[in-house]
C-alpha cells in the first residue's frame, strides 16, 4: 500500500514538474444585471359596447361656474394639489413637429399642444405658469398608461399629444372638450402616383403608423373593409415612420393631417395627399377619476375659444401649413355625467 | 504452423524441428539479446528525440496560439470600446442644441476610423466562422455612420426626425433584441470565440508536456534495467557510454521539465493575471461607455428614460462589479478609476433626479459637464478620469500579457532542438555501450 502511494506521489511530481496539469482559464464575458422590477401584468384594454359607441365621444364634463383664479382654487381639488406641489407634470410628444417637438436650436419643446398646456399652467400658477411645467416626452403607446399611473407613480397630470377622443379610451381615462379637429390622411413620396389611401390599398403597399395610435387601430381592424390589402408597418413613433419611408421600408405613412404636415415639413420629397378619411377630435387626456380637473381644463379651453388665444396659437403654428387662414376652434360638447 | 492447444498435435518433421531450435538459439543467446537490447535502446532514444521534440514544439505552438488569440481579443475589445465611445459622443452631441463641439466631433471621427481600421486588422487573422460576425459588424458600422450623419443633418436643421435616426443608430451599436443584429453583439461573439481559443490552447499547452516525460522516463527505466542486466551478465560495474547516456537523459528530463514547467507557468500567469486584468478592464470600459450613451438617451427622451435607465443599470452593474475587486497590478490606477467612477455614478443619480423632477435643462448641463453637481463634481470630467485610468490599466496589462507569453515561447524553441539532439546523442551512446559488450563477448 505504501509502495503504491509512493509511486503515485512520484508520478504526480513528474507530471507537475512538466506542468501537464492546468486549471487557469479566461473567464467568459461579464453580463450586467439590472435591478429587478415587478412585472406588469397587461390585459386586453376594455372596449365600448355598441350602445356606448352610439353616443358622442366628444362629450366632456361641463365647467362649473367661472374659472377660479390661481389664488382661489377650490381647497382639496386636483388643481390646488398641483399648485401646492409647484409643478404640472405633462406628457407630450418630443418629435411631432408643429404640435410637440424639441427645437434642436433652443432645446425647448414647442408646438400647438405645448401652448395649450402653457395656458392650463397659467390658470393654475398665474402668469409664470409655464415655468412650473415638467415635461415628460412619451410615445403614443405611453399616453394612457402614464395617465393611469398618475403623477405620484411616475405618470403625469395631463397629456397633450395629438390624442384622439374616442369611446374606448374614455373607459380608461377622461378627456377635455375637443380642442382640435383633425383627420387622417396619408403621406407619400413625391411622384409616387399615390393620391389616396385607396390607391395604396389597391397597390398592396406598405403603410406605416405608430403603435398605440388610432391610426394603426383603424388599419388593423379594417372595419370599413377599405384597408384589407395594405401591409401595415408599426413603429414606436411617428417620426420613425418618416425614417421608414426615407429608408424605403414603407411606401407611405398614415396619420392625422396635423402630424403628417409636420413630417412633410421635414422632408420636401414627401407630400400629404387625399381627403381626410376619418375625423380625429383631439382632447387633453386626464386621469379618469380627476373630474374636477377635467371641468377646470374645459373652463380654460372655453376661455381660449372666446378670448382669441386659441386662434393666436393656431396662427402661430398652423397657418400656411394646414390652412391659409385662421379657422374657428371646434365647439365644446358637454353633457357627460360625473 | 505451430501446434495450438485446440488443435490436434502432430509430430514435427526433422527439418521443422531444426528450424525451431535455431530460432530459439538466436533469441536466447547473449549476443542476440545484446543486439536486441541495442536495437531497443536506439528505437526508444529516437522516439524520445521525435516525440519529446514534438511535445515541446506543440507546447510552444500552443502558447503562441494563446498569444495570438490574446492579441486578437484585445484588438476586438479596442474596437468595441471605440464603437461605444463614438456612440456616447454622438448621443451626447445630440443634446448640445445644435452647437457641435469640434473637439467631440474630431474624437468621434477618430474612434470611427479606429474601429474601421481595427475591423480590417482583426479580419486578417480571423477564422471563417468569426469572419461572418466581423463582416456583419463592418456592414453595420457603415450603416451606423450613415444614420448618425442623418441624425446630425436633421438636427442641424431643427427637424425632430433626427432623434429617430439617432435612436436607430444607437440600436445598431447595441440592442436588447437577440434577433436584431448589432455591432457589440457581433464583436462579443468573436471575443467569446477568442476566449475559448485561449482556454483550449492553454489546456493543449499543458497536455503537450507529457510527451517528453512519458517517453524519456520509459527510456530511462529501460537504460537502468538494461545496465543492470549487463552488469549481471558481464560482471562489469560501469558501462561508460550508457552511464553518460543516463546522465544526459536525466539532465534532459530535469532541465527540460523545469523549462517546460516555467514556460507553462508563465503562460498561466499571463492568462490568469495580466490578460484577465486587461479583459476585465476593457469590458468595464466598454460597459461604462454604453452606460454613458444610455444616459444621453434618457435625456433625449426627456423625463421618460426608464427603458434607457434600465440599460444604464446593466452597464453600471458590470463596471461596479469589476471595480469591486483589484483591477490590474497598479493599485493607484485601480483606486483612481474606482473613485472617478463613483463620482460619475453619483452625478448620474443627480442627473436622473433632475430630469425626473422637471429640471431637464439642468440635467443636460450636468451630463455635458457644463454645470457642476451639487457636490461640486463635473460629471464629464469624472467619467473621463475613469476612462483614462481604466484605459491605461487595459493597455498596461495587455502589453504585459503579450510580453510574458512571448518570453514563454522563446526558451521552448531552443529546448525543442536540444531534446531532438539529446535523443540522437543518447541513441549513439546506447549503441556504443551495447556494442562494447558485444565486442567483449565475441
Amino acid at each position: 500500500m505504501n509502495g503504491r502511494r509512493t509511486a503515485a506521489a512520484v508520478a504526480s511530481a513528474v507530471v507537475l514538474v512538466a506542468g501537464c496539469s492546468g486549471s487557469v482559464r479566461l473567464a467568459g464575458a461579464i453580463v450586467g444585471e439590472a435591478p429587478t422590477t415587478t412585472a406588469v401584468v397587461t390585459s386586453a384594454p376594455p372596449v365600448c359596447t355598441a350602445q356606448q359607441k352610439a353616443q358622442d365621444a366628444t362629450r366632456s364634463y361641463e365647467p362649473q361656474g367661472a374659472l377660479p383664479s390661481p389664488d382661489n382654487l377650490p381647497a382639496g381639488s386636483t388643481m390646488a394639489a398641483i399648485r401646492d406641489r409647484g409643478k404640472l407634470i405633462v406628457g407630450v410628444s418630443g418629435d411631432t413637429l408643429l404640435f410637440g417637438a424639441r427645437n434642436s436650436l433652443t432645446n425647448q419643446i414647442e408646438g400647438f399642444d405645448i401652448d395649450m398646456l402653457k395656458e392650463v399652467a397659467k390658470a393654475i400658477f398665474g402668469p409664470d405658469g409655464e415655468s412650473h411645467i415638467t415635461y415628460k416626452v412619451i410615445t403614443y403607446a405611453d399616453r394612457l398608461p402614464n395617465l393611469e399611473a398618475g403623477p405620484d407613480n411616475g405618470g403625469v397630470d395631463i397629456v397633450a399629444h395629438t390624442m384622439t377622443i374616442n369611446c374606448d379610451r374614455w373607459l380608461r381615462i377622461a378627456f377635455s372638450s375637443e380642442y382640435f379637429d383633425a383627420g387622417q390622411r396619408v403621406l407619400v413620396k413625391n411622384g409616387s402616383g399615390f393620391k389616396s389611401i385607396g390607391d395604396l390599398n389597391a397597390a398592396k403597399a406598405t403603410v406605416c403608423a405608430p403603435e398605440g395610435s388610432t391610426n394603426i387601430d383603424l388599419l388593423r381592424k379594417n372595419e370599413s373593409g377599405k384597408f384589407g390589402d395594405l401591409v401595415v408597418l408599426a413603429k414606436p413613433d411617428v417620426t420613425d415612420c418618416l425614417v421608414a419611408m426615407q429608408q424605403g421600408q414603407a411606401d407611405g405613412a398614415t396619420g392625422d393631417d396635423t402630424v403628417l404636415a409636420g413630417l412633410a415639413a421635414q422632408d420636401p420629397n414627401t407630400e400629404v395627399v387625399g381627403e381626410k378619411f376619418t375625423s380625429e377630435p383631439y382632447g387633453l387626456g386626464i386621469a379618469k377619476d380627476r373630474i374636477d380637473f377635467v371641468r377646470f381644463v374645459n373652463g380654460v379651453i372655453e376661455a381660449m375659444r372666446t378670448d382669441g388665444r386659441w386662434k393666436s396659437i393656431y396662427a402661430k403654428w398652423l397657418v400656411g401649413v394646414l390652412s391659409d387662414a385662421v379657422i374657428d376652434p371646434p365647439p365644446a360638447v358637454y353633457g357627460r355625467d360625473g | 504452423m505451430l501446434p495450438t492447444a485446440t488443435t490436434t498435435t502432430q509430430p514435427l518433421s526433422p527439418r521443422s524441428r531444426m528450424q525451431l531450435i535455431t530460432r530459439r538459439l538466436v533469441v536466447t543467446s547473449t549476443p542476440a539479446r545484446l543486439s536486441l537490447l541495442r536495437a531497443g535502446f536506439i528505437v526508444l532514444a529516437l522516439v524520445v528525440a521525435v516525440a519529446g521534440a514534438f511535445g515541446v514544439n506543440r507546447r510552444a505552438n500552443a502558447i503562441n496560439e494563446v498569444r495570438t488569440a490574446s492579441r486578437q481579443l484585445l484588438a476586438l475589445q479596442d474596437i468595441q470600446v471605440r464603437m461605444v465611445h463614438a456612440d456616447a459622443i454622438a448621443s451626447s452631441s445630440y443634446l448640445r442644441s445644435g452647437q457641435e463641439d469640434p473637439a467631440q466631433r474630431t474624437a468621434y471621427l477618430g474612434e470611427i476610423a479606429g474601429a474601421g481600421d481595427g475591423l480590417v486588422a482583426v479580419s486578417g487573422a480571423a477564422s471563417a466562422a468569426d469572419l461572418d460576425q466581423l463582416s456583419s459588424a463592418s456592414q453595420l458600422l457603415g450603416s451606423y455612420v450613415g444614420l448618425v450623419e442623418q441624425a446630425r443633418a436633421n438636427n442641424r436643421q431643427g427637424f425632430p426626425v433626427g432623434a429617430a435616426y439617432q435612436r436607430q443608430a444607437n440600436g445598431i451599436v447595441s440592442n436588447a433584441d437577440p434577433d436584431t443584429p448589432d455591432i457589440v453583439s457581433s464583436l462579443r461573439a468573436v471575443e467569446e470565440s477568442q476566449r475559448a481559443q485561449i482556454n483550449h490552447s492553454l489546456a493543449s499547452a499543458h497536455r503537450a508536456g507529457i510527451w517528453l516525460h512519458v517517453t524519456g522516463w520509459l527510456l530511462f527505466i529501460a537504460l537502468v534495467v538494461g545496465s543492470w542486466w549487463m552488469w549481471r551478465t558481464f560482471r562489469r560495474v560501469v558501462n561508460i557510454p550508457i552511464a553518460i547516456a543516463l546522465l544526459v537523459l536525466f539532465l534532459l528530463l530535469l532541465i527540460g521539465g523545469i523549462a517546460q514547467a516555467r514556460a507553462v507557468s508563465n503562460a498561466d500567469d499571463a492568462v490568469g493575471t495580466q490578460l484577465t486584468g486587461a479583459d476585465r478592464a476593457a469590458q468595464a470600459r466598454a460597459a461604462a461607455f454604453e452606460a454613458r450613451s444610455q444616459e444621453a438617451l434618457t435625456l433625449i427622451n426627456r423625463g421618460n428614460g426608464t427603458a434607457n435607465e434600465v440599460n444604464w443599470q446593466l452597464g453600471n452593474d458590470v463596471v461596479t462589479r469589476e471595480l469591486s475587486t483589484a483591477l490590474g497590478s497598479d493599485d493607484g490606477l485601480a483606486s483612481g478609476a474606482a473613485s472617478a467612477y463613483a463620482s460619475y455614478a453619483q452625478a448620474h443619480l443627480e442627473i436622473r433626479k433632475l430630469d425626473n423632477t422637471g429640471n431637464w435643462d439642468q440635467a443636460v448641463a450636468v451630463s455635458l459637464g457644463t454645470q457642476l453637481t451639487s457636490a461640486g463634481v463635473r460629471s464629464a470630467g469624472a467619467f473621463d478620469g475613469f476612462d483614462q485610468a481604466v484605459g491605461r490599466i487595459a493597455t498596461a496589462e495587455g502589453s504585459a500579457a503579450s510580453a510574458r507569453l512571448s518570453s514563454a515561447v522563446h526558451p521552448l524553441k531552443s529546448l525543442r532542438n536540444i531534446v531532438f539532439l539529446s535523443g540522437l546523442v543518447i541513441a549513439v551512446l546506447a549503441a556504443l555501450g551495447c556494442g562494447q559488450r558485444l565486442r567483449e563477448y565475441r
